[in-house]
């Protein structure tokens, strides 16, 4: 693998005052041509996932998924077991009792279904990631796109990539950021 | 999103409700079969006539209150995602005052309803002898008054708060009131609705007894009442009234509660169920035994199976909670399962040979729909279909889901 030597330039990010001109920025660089950029903000900025132009979760997908293997785990197990591994008359119910398996049916839906959620988001998000800490300030109280450098031909890793932060940060600029610059990577475990 | 984003749009009021001559006279002419249909099975046969009656009386009950349980949530959490749609919920209370009329009736069809009614039976039975502190004629009477009382008051303040806010009042006093207003209603609405429920509902068996009942009729009647704020809402914009204020985020989010107490309803339901399969009480079980004999088995699996799965999977996915159309039918559906809920509750008890379905049984409900409609579109032709002066309004028309 291609191994840097230096800073990696991480892009060209810009600062915002407030959610609403992050956003409305947000909807010009989408339609730009910067293909590559990434907003941060401090909390969680409602109409943002649609401003970037990012294509729907798929984490429900895989939590229903796995929700209907641990109902199906659930109901073959507890048939398994109480009819024929481990047989034992309780309160004189047949072996085979739908309505006393629901509970754990129930339970086993969603345990199956919250851990897949978990790891589900953490591998859509690329979790743990430890190289994307650009300015600490944007966990408090700013907001930033940054506009990133195309990433590199998998087949051709030594090519040059096209990528002006001149450009980038005047455009920026012409879009009311406060404050641009250039960041590099790092992080905890760069 | 801050109020800056939303003052570059601006909110039209679309006025009242127009009054039509065709709804009125739709509307008046339900009222006319429904009374008609009840009143011509009164004279042939009063044990259909009155579980119809009991039936639909309970249905919009049901429906109508749970329409005031959402406005205290509302009022409580200062909610901001229904803001267009709190107004149609107010309206669906304009029917509440009409439950004192239908709860005087029932009490004329109390001796053909309830057998713990018949002193000649009381006497025989010891079960029933000693239910009788709290099984009796006037006791009943008297509750069932108190509690419409308490609804009608409940629902005129509650709502007359947001109305004065169309006024001219201004926001935080009404907020302060109606909040107040709303915590001592939930209280009164736990207690009032649960005995409502064991009093028209449970007690038809005298010898049953279950605690989940208050809360399982309560849960479908929640999820009936999104149903229907879902039908209003879409045959609202539909209209045009509604076109710029609701968008299919509220239908999205109507959906989710919708969905929400499909399940909520399942769940009450199976631990009523599953409890009393597991205890296996002969006092209890007797209450499921009539509902799984040969002739109603098929009913109560329908109903289970019609009340949870179908609304469940239909809208479990996120694309079918924002089509309104799908909404729509949807709705409708969980409508017609609270009919067969509340049917369930009452037929199995006087019909032991299966469902009836007689003119009377619709008949009645479509009288009852149509006192319903006439009160509440009169609502709607009186007031405001949006409460524009909810400061909620501009942030809620323009919000966003994930």
């Amino acid at each position: 693998m291609h191994k840097p030597t230096g800073p990696v330039l991480g892009g060209v990010i810009g600062f915002f005052e407030s959610p609403d001109s992050l956003l409305e920025a947000t909807r010009k660089v989408r339609d730009s041509q910067f293909k590559h950029f990434d907003c941060y903000t401090p909390f969680a900025v409602h109409g943002l996932d649609e401003a970037q132009g990012l294509a729907r979760s798929k984490v429900p997908y895989v939590t229903g998924a796995f929700a209907f293997t641990g109902t199906t785990c659930a109901v073959l197990w507890q048939y398994a077991a109480s009819k024929t591994w481990w047989a034992h008359l309780v309160g004189g119910k047949p072996f085979n009792s739908l309505p006393a398996f629901v509970p754990i049916i129930f339970e086993l839906s969603i345990l199956f279904g919250g851990i897949a959620t978990f790891f589900g988001m953490a591998f859509f998000n690329r979790l743990p990631k430890s190289k994307r800490i650009y300015d600490r300030s944007l966990t408090n109280d700013r907001f930033a796109i940054v506009i990133e450098p195309p990433p590199s031909d998998p087949h051709d890793p030594e090519a040059k990539v096209e990528f002006s932060t001149e450009q980038a940060e005047s455009y920026l600029k012409s879009l009311g950021a406060k404050d641009t610059r250039k960041v590099f990577e790092e992080g905890w475990f760069a | 999103m801050s109020n800056a984003h939303a003052a570059d749009h601006s909110i039209e009021n679309p006025g009242n409700l127009k009054a039509s001559a065709l709804m009125n006279g739709v509307f008046g002419a339900m009222v006319a079969v429904g009374a008609v249909a009840f009143l011509m099975a009164l004279s042939n046969d009063p044990t259909t006539a009155w579980t119809a009656f009991l039936r639909a009386h309970f249905y919009f009950l049901s429906i109508s209150l749970a329409a005031v349980f959402f406005l205290a949530i509302h009022w409580i959490t200062t909610a901001m995602w229904d803001a267009p749609v709190i107004r149609v919920a107010e309206g669906f209370t304009a029917y509440i005052p009409f439950t004192l009329f239908s709860s005087v009736i029932l009490m004329f069809g109390a001796h053909t309803l309830f057998k713990w009614t018949d002193p000649a039976l009381m006497h025989s039975d010891p079960v029933i002898m000693g239910k009788t502190g709290y099984l009796n004629m006037s006791f009943w009477v008297i509750r069932t008054l108190i509690g419409v009382v308490a609804w009608i008051y409940f629902s005129r303040k509650l709502v007359g708060g947001s109305l004065s806010l169309d006024a001219g009042a201004p926001f935080r006093p009404v907020y302060e009131k109606s909040r107040k207003l709303a915590v001592i209603f939930f209280i009164f609405y736990a207690i009032t609705f649960s005995y409502s429920a064991f009093d028209q509902l449970m007690s038809l068996d005298p010898h049953f007894f279950s605690t989940m009942f208050g809360v399982y009729t309560f849960a479908g009647s929640y999820q009936a009442f999104f149903a229907t704020l879902a039908i209003v809402t879409i045959l609202m914009r539909r209209a045009g009234y509604l076109k710029n204020l609701v968008n299919e985020n509220h239908i999205h989010d109507i959906s989710k509660m919708m969905f929400a107490f499909t399940v909520f309803w399942a769940y009450t339901g199976f631990s009523q169920y599953m409890l009393i399969w597991y205890a296996n009480l002969p006092e209890e079980t007797g209450y499921f035994m009539l509902r799984f004999n040969e002739h109603w088995e098929n009913w109560s699996i329908c109903l289970f199976v019609g009340r949870f799965f179908v609304p469940f999977f239909l809208l479990l996915p996120r694309g079918n909670k924002r089509c309104e159309e799908l909404v729509f039918l949807t709705a409708c559906w969980v409508l017609i399962m609270h009919y067969m809920d509340l049917n369930w509750m009452i037929q199995p008890v006087f019909f032991n040979d299966g469902p009836r379905f007689a003119f009377a049984d619709i008949g009645t409900w479509i009288g009852f729909l149509g006192v319903a409609g006439l009160l509440v579109s009169r609502f709607y032709q009186k007031n405001n279909v949006v409460s524009t002066k909810n400061p909620y309004l501009p942030e809620s028309v323009f919000h966003h889901h994930i």
